[in-house]
């Protein structure tokens, strides 16, 4: 049920923004916008914060983020860092938002049991890819209010579409694993500083 | 229009496919617990003894990422008459991520036969050993069936972050000679992730007195020699080699076929 609810979602806004205006550079006209964010899910850990950059007139982002995934989820601890570049290749106006799409890939690097940036050194040389580093790739949408009030009007959502890197390798390498089953959703809360 | 169907159609259809719409991390164990061994050994078990003085089972191992080369295995296997049961020697994963067991599911649920699957190292990885738990149960477990008892041991060291093999419960395991004993595990003792200690400690326990045939996964490749004894001790290769073996044991004594699809 919620799985079709958030496709309906998905569809709907992504609709909306198929439907209207391009209006190229009208989000931002600062040249460096600092912003910090909360997110939810997106192979990142159950939520996790961060703060980065818009670069070029908000058509580039940049941010770190640190994300958890609590052991009482699922039983395991995982702690997560991602760097996160984007490319915002589509922004539009709509009615009372400013929005984007983006293409990015966040790179994330994980801390948890069995989880390796370097091998133990009780493994041989070689023995074992150090499974730690994850890039991730995604395609978001960020909508920010236009509104007269100085809150709202320094918020933004969004919703990223991402997938890890094995995943996209399994996909082409085998014919059990689909492009279509490899996807999972981020949401997130991004609040502009200047 | 045209923007519409760019756009939302491929999407509205990823994400009726997606079989998770949040996930919070590729190293998560977010699984129920489905106890796949036990359900196959409840099924070997219940076969009536005077049935099981004789057995056919077909053993394949390190599958890994090759989930086409074990789906064209299934309908090989599927297709053969009579078998007993199936064992996987382990390293159903490359990285023990739980996306990779969730597929070799998907992949060995098109099996006809009741099947036992031991964990390999690989499959201890990330949260691995988490994620087997709950799908398949205890990674140390015996089934008996008829005059014989299999014995799966799980003699990963190094991934288990150094820790010793259960040993003095396979010394258990083993001490009823009223069964043919035979030992899967996925790790052969005559490789270096067996350290000299503890391939000491296990050769005494696993010998010609105790076990008529020990078989193991790992190398990848096919191999049928004794050691330590054992008349029948058995390597078998990885599924890309596309090829498994078929035994049939009559009494103490293994017949070891290789079966290539």
């Amino acid at each position: 049920m919620i799985k079709l609810a958030l496709a309906a979602m998905v569809f709907n806004m992504i609709s909306v923004t198929a439907f209207s205006e391009n209006t190229n550079d009208t989000i931002n006209q600062a040249n460096k916008v600092m912003y910090v964010k909360m997110q939810y899910a997106g192979n990142i850990g159950l939520v996790s914060f961060g703060a980065g950059y818009d670069f070029l007139k908000s058509r580039i982002s940049i941010d770190l983020s640190y994300g958890n995934l609590p052991k009482y989820i699922n039983g395991v601890r995982v702690n997560t860092i991602a760097l996160k570049p984007a490319w915002h290749f589509k922004p539009f106006e709509l009615r009372y938002f400013n929005t984007d799409l983006y293409l990015g890939s966040s790179i994330n690097y994980s801390i948890g049991r069995n989880i390796y940036g370097k091998a133990p050194n009780y493994y041989p040389l070689d023995y074992v890819y150090p499974n730690a580093f994850s890039f991730n790739p995604l395609l978001g949408m960020r909508t920010r209010f236009k509104s007269k009030d100085y809150g709202l009007r320094k918020m933004s959502l969004y919703v990223e579409m991402g997938t890890v890197d094995l995943k996209v390798w399994y996909a082409f390498r085998t014919r059990e694993v689909t492009l279509f089953e490899i996807w999972n959703l981020g949401i997130g809360l991004i609040i502009h500083i200047n | 229009m045209k923007h519409l169907a760019t756009f939302v159609l491929p999407l509205f259809l990823i994400f009726s496919s997606c079989s998770e719409v949040f996930e919070y991390s590729p190293y998560d164990t977010d699984v129920k617990s489905l106890g796949l061994n036990l359900i196959s050994a409840a099924k070997i078990s219940q076969k009536p003894q005077s049935e099981t003085d004789t057995l056919k089972i077909v053993v394949f191992s390190d599958t890994h990422e090759n989930y086409d080369d074990l789906s064209d295995a299934i309908v090989s296997i599927n297709a053969l008459p009579d078998i007993d049961f199936a064992l996987c020697l382990g390293d159903v994963t490359v990285f023990g991520y739980v996306h990779e067991f969730q597929w070799y599911i998907d992949v060995i649920e098109e099996l006809r036969y009741p099947l036992l699957t031991i964990i390999g190292n690989h499959d201890y990885l990330a949260n691995g050993f988490t994620v087997y738990k709950r799908l398949f149960g205890d990674p140390n477990m015996s089934v008996i069936t008829g005059k014989y008892k299999f014995v799966l041991f799980d003699d990963v060291i190094w991934e288990n972050n150094n820790r010793s093999p259960r040993y003095e419960w396979l010394r258990d395991e083993l001490s009823d000679d009223s069964y043919h004993n035979i030992v899967a595990a996925h790790i052969p003792p005559f490789t270096g992730e067996i350290g000299d200690l503890h391939r000491m400690v296990y050769n005494q326990i696993v010998d010609s007195s105790s076990v008529i045939m020990a078989m193991y996964g790992q190398f990848h490749f096919y191999n049928l020699a004794p050691f330590n004894g054992i008349r029948n001790t058995l390597n078998v290769a990885s599924i890309d080699k596309r090829e498994y073996c078929l035994i049939e044991l009559i009494n103490d004594t293994a017949i070891v076929k290789r079966i290539n699809f």
